[in-house]
């Protein structure tokens, strides 16, 4: 025992043990040694390394270190997910033709009859868990849209055939091959489609990223003890307001986010925490104003308002619809300039895109529809929805784009756009050659709304603003009010 | 009452002494026993605020301290305040 103080003994700072280390260790000898003496020192050596200079690094490598062990600990109870592939081949034709076949067949396979067969097959028996809670529409919407995907392969599309990749995402890897499989068979049954590559055993899982939240612990972690060490500076008060405006931030981010969290989709944690952040913000500069009336405010102002504004608008931000764009690429060969625009009239017309939108399988703008006339709806997708622009200067290429909340939808018309851009060339005499370079893609995020940018607006708005009421803020030395913390240097 | 840095100061009004000297004071006429941990870090604070200080011993490891005169008026200081409180609190308990 005796040995394990003195080895304690040397947790404390050189410079202490250069003052002290001689006369401590006299006194350990002196001792009869126990337990509560060892807890005693190593508590006493904490504390005197806590009081030298690099407090703060230590501090924060301490709180760095504890928390990457423990996010890297929560990273590993997180539910892994393994992505299955398999790749297909649809022939003999190309472009729009092999697209269009391949969007009817993907629309068959992708319908809610085929995937709920799916689902409900004892074999594969997925989503046993959503499905005591969930109505099976939603699992089927789920599964359509965030485990399945089907892309087009381009390097290989050029030149033989359309060569096309299934994914499915699970948590089981088997699961996820049999599903990717099963997809893949789903395919096969229509005629001039094979497996170039079967579904694979995925043996590494795509998420979650260990190093990614051990690199996020580690930075939380390093900032708490930079938070903390300043904190110990400070009289108890300043520690418990401080923790006391990040638990009621959390507390109140949490209470909005996660209810909208759970109507909307998104992920509440982010929200929640930008709160607590922007809780504890407001709560130093309250700190702050209150025992230093009388200095300069515009910087806490600036951060006080720049945190509140960024919050309300990163929140905000969610009440707005995602929208997502679809993009083809087209070649005219050769180059018309005239044409091309004398086409896109047409494709563009008032009863073609009228007959788009009531088209059953497609069935846009549902809601508008209900309230406004068509001929208004028709303005609204050509001006603002449509976008049909040239690649480059003198290049004969030209993008088709559709921006539309559901991507599987966006993707449909901007195939269909295509289809009549081709068919409507083919109808007139002296037609030139379209060339599909690039199919429709499904787009995986949404490109509206860009919540990072509306957040940081907000940010920017925010402390312009705290910078206004801080230059128009009266600012009497208000000797009435009872600081929160006592001015020592009154006493 | 506990509060060590006033009871080393207490210690050392009786005359210097070391650490364990100190320790061993402090568990007689308090009931209460400092851990070297807890000891030394009182030691060390009320060194920096120049309350106590070192002095020449032909122990080379065991150094005693002495109390100066700021620890001293600091001590007086505390006593007072301290005398208050319990002349208040007895006569408060006296009445009620």
């Amino acid at each position: 025992m005796k040995r394990c103080l003195q080895w304690s003994a040397r947790l404390y700072p050189a410079a202490w043990r250069a003052r002290y280390g001689r006369e401590f260790e006299a006194l350990l000898d002196d001792l009869r040694p126990s337990w509560r003496d060892l807890w005693d020192i190593l508590y006493g050596a904490f504390v005197m390394q806590l009081s030298t200079p690099a407090a703060y690094l230590k501090l924060g490598a301490m709180t760095a270190v504890l928390g990457a062990i423990l996010a890297t600990g929560w990273g590993f109870m997180l539910p892994r997910r393994y992505v299955s592939t398999a790749v297909m081949r649809i022939g003999p034709q190309t472009g729009p033709f092999a697209l269009r076949r391949l969007a009817s067949i993907q629309q068959e396979v992708l319908s809610r009859a085929s995937l709920s067969e799916m689902i409900q097959r004892p074999d594969l028996n997925l989503y046993s868990e959503e499905r005591k809670g969930h109505p099976l529409e939603d699992i089927v919407q789920g599964m359509r849209s965030r485990d399945i995907r089907i892309q087009g392969v381009q390097a290989v599309a050029a030149r033989d055939g359309m060569v096309f990749r299934i994914e499915f995402a699970s948590s089981d890897p088997a699961k996820a091959q049999a599903v990717a499989r099963a997809l893949a068979g789903k395919f096969t049954a229509s005629p001039g489609l094979e497996v170039l590559d079967p579904a694979n055993l995925p043996t590494k899982s795509v998420s979650p990223n260990p190093l990614r939240i051990c690199i996020f612990g580690l930075i939380a972690g390093f900032a708490l003890g930079l938070l903390l060490a300043y904190l110990r500076r400070q009289p108890l008060r300043w520690t418990l307001w401080i923790l006391g405006s990040a638990v009621s931030g959390l507390a109140v981010g949490s209470a909005v986010a996660f209810p909208i969290g759970a109507l909307t989709g998104f992920d509440p944690l982010l929200p929640a925490c930008l709160t607590s952040v922007a809780s504890v913000s407001i709560g130093a500069f309250i700190l702050r104003d209150r025992t230093a009336w009388a200095r300069a405010p515009y910087f806490r102002y600036a951060l006080a308002c720049g945190a509140l504004l960024a919050v309300v608008s990163g929140f905000a931000s969610y009440g707005i619809t995602d929208r997502y764009v679809s993009t083809a690429v087209l070649q005219a060969v050769p180059p018309d300039r005239a044409r091309l625009d004398q086409l896109q009239q047409e494709v563009l017309s008032r009863s073609s895109l009228a007959a788009l939108i009531q088209h059953p399988r497609l069935d846009l703008y549902r809601r508008q529809r209900q309230s406004e006339p068509i001929e208004d709806i028709v303005q609204t997708m050509r001006n603002r929805d449509i976008r049909i622009r040239s690649v480059g200067g003198d290049l004969p290429a030209f993008t088709v784009q559709f921006l539309y909340p559901d991507r599987f939808k966006s993707q449909a018309v901007v195939r269909e756009l295509v289809a009549r851009f081709i068919q409507t060339n083919l109808s007139r005499p002296g037609s030139f050659v379209l060339e599909v370079l690039d199919p429709a893609s499904l787009p995986a995020a949404p490109v509206f709304p860009n919540r990072l940018t509306i957040t940081a607006l907000g940010l920017a708005a925010g402390i312009l603003l705290g910078f206004l009421i801080a230059c128009f803020r009266p600012r009497p030395p208000n000797p009435g009010a009872r600081p929160l913390v006592p001015d020592p240097s009154a006493a | 009452m506990s509060d060590p840095s006033i009871l080393v100061l207490a210690s050392l009004v009786e005359g210097d002494k070391h650490g364990y000297a100190i320790m061993v004071d402090i568990e007689q006429f308090a009931g209460l026993r400092l851990g070297p941990g807890t000891l030394y870090g009182a030691i060390t604070r009320l060194e920096q605020r120049g309350w106590i200080e070192p002095v020449a011993s032909s122990d080379d490891r065991r150094q005693p301290y002495s109390l100066t005169a700021a620890g001293r008026r600091h001590l007086e200081a505390e006593m007072l305040t301290l005398e208050r409180i319990v002349r208040t609190a007895a006569r408060r308990l006296k009445h009620a």
